[in-house]
């Protein structure tokens, strides 16, 4: 039997490719709008391009946050990616005022703009594993994800345990894959990141 | 930290992979989902789709059959061609992709390039810009290169940079599909001015071409074409593009093709000479 995966729509940026990488990956795949929905999920992904504030005020309008924090701690696991790995944090500069799912403790910050370091981060870059880890299971040191953001966790706001890799930009290093118990979550897009981030959602799956 | 990024574009005409020189004079190379297929399994960095005939006949056939070119593409995807309001670039990003780029129709309404910025993002916007020489002058194309515009291409990318464009494709239009190599004199013109993501298109002739542009430090990436087409149309995998095939893709063994392509990878050979030369890519 094929194994089930939900994501959640937060009606945040497009869903087609992460719906396609885990097709990829031999995933049924659903999409969770409701509280029902939600109830009937054993495995869950948090996508997302977007903003952090707006995201946020989407899953309280479909009644999801409670819902989600409660089957978390059930032991459902869950992927959060891009903007969807900030929703598992506290709280995020872009929106001071809106708090995250607060599922991990932990602050994101701006980067600082310079003239040969954009923001947005957009590209390819670096994980250093600091870490042993599930979802990183036959993924190489210093292998290349696709970034796309403008925000970034502050090491010093988390609990450093949970931290499986770290990457640079702009001279500031933040964590860029988490893991606790069933919580994990990429900065980076693995369904944007060739075959080495399906290897990620393929590691997520084999949980 | 900057990673070199090495691009294929597909120029697609009635949904057909078409090949050009100077813009113009487009041949048919096949299937384009197959030829992205390939430079997916390959390791580009990144794929770039251009609606070659969307300009000038004013309809675009490209978006719907971009979810099917991509279904098994796991990249960042940007689209092109024929670009005209919002509504065609919220269709588009439906359609997959991630970012889309335009020439025409901004250079001919500035505002609409800033409208789209403002609601899409930087990072959701290039600008396409289509430079070519007249005698001593550059000048800027439009139309896939049927008609000019009366502006120093100089000025255009500073506007463009000024109101915030997210990443300039610049292309070589008297330099596209030779293999001759790019315009290393209008580089050298713009070298210290430049401040946003920038590629450069039209011209890729061999590995040190690609390696040449690699040593000015404002540009991110190189987008291929002909050499690329040429390689996988011929079955065959270094850049030695002498005695090419003639054999329509489609007809190839295809995996015995796959095997030679893999065994001698053109984009591993481009990458492994810029990690020789200290230039920083994905690998």
């Amino acid at each position: 039997m094929k194994k089930k995966i939900s994501i959640i729509n937060h009606e945040q940026g497009n869903q087609l490719h992460i719906i396609r990488a885990c097709k990829n990956v031999g995933f049924e795949v659903n999409v969770v709008n409701s509280e029902k929905d939600l109830s009937k999920s054993d495995k869950l992904i948090l996508p997302g391009v977007g903003r952090f504030g707006t995201a946020m005020k989407n899953l309280k309008k479909k009644k999801l946050d409670a819902p989600l924090k409660k089957i978390l701690k059930n032991n459902v696991p869950i992927l959060g990616i891009c903007l969807g790995f900030q929703l598992l944090f506290e709280i995020s500069m872009e929106d001071e005022n809106i708090k995250g799912l607060e599922i991990l403790k932990g602050k994101f910050l701006k980067f600082p703009n310079d003239r040969l370091n954009k923001i947005p981060q957009i590209q390819w870059n670096k994980i250093n594993i600091s870490g042993s880890s599930i979802l990183l299971k036959n993924i190489d040191n210093e292998n290349f994800f696709y970034f796309n953001h403008t925000y970034y966790l502050d090491a010093l706001s988390t609990n450093k345990s949970n931290i499986k890799a770290n990457t640079i930009y702009n001279g500031n290093t933040y964590p860029s894959v988490i893991e606790k118990e069933n919580i994990f979550g990429t900065q980076f897009h693995p369904e944007k990141s060739g075959s080495k981030g399906l290897s990620i959602l393929n590691n997520f799956k084999s949980l | 930290m900057n990673v070199f990024r090495i691009i294929s574009k597909l120029d697609i005409k009635d949904l057909y992979l078409v090949n050009s020189r100077l813009l113009e004079g487009l041949r048919v190379l096949g299937d384009p989902k197959k030829f992205i297929k390939t430079y997916y399994d390959l390791g580009v960095d990144e794929i770039i789709l251009h609606d070659v005939t969307a300009s000038y006949i004013g309809r675009n056939t490209l978006y719907d059959k971009l979810k099917v070119m991509t279904e098994d593409i796991f990249l960042p995807l940007t689209l092109g061609g024929g670009i005209r309001n919002l509504n065609d670039i919220s269709n588009i990003l439906k359609c997959g992709a991630d970012k889309i780029f335009f020439n025409t129709s901004i250079i001919e309404n500035p505002k609409f390039a800033e409208e789209a910025i403002k609601i899409y993002g930087s990072s959701t916007i290039s600008a396409n810009v289509v430079v070519s020489k007249n005698e001593n002058d550059y000048i800027l194309l439009k139309n896939h290169g049927r008609d000019y515009e009366k502006k120093d291409p100089r000025d255009w990318i500073n506007f463009l940079e000024d109101i915030g464009i997210g990443e300039i494709i610049l292309t070589f239009a008297h330099k596209e599909g030779l293999k001759k190599g790019y315009d290393l004199e209008f580089m050298n013109l713009i070298k210290d001015n430049i401040s946003v993501p920038f590629l450069i298109n039209g011209g890729a002739s061999n590995v040190d071409s690609i390696i040449e542009l690699s040593k000015y430090s404002f540009v991110s990436g190189v987008v291929i074409s002909t050499i690329f087409h040429e390689i996988v149309k011929h079955n065959g995998s270094n850049l030695n593009i002498n005695n090419l095939s003639q054999a329509r893709f489609d007809n190839l063994n295809e995996s015995k093709y796959k095997n030679d392509l893999k065994k001698n990878n053109i984009i591993n050979q481009i990458k492994t000479r810029l990690i020789n030369k200290n230039i920083l890519v994905r690998n």
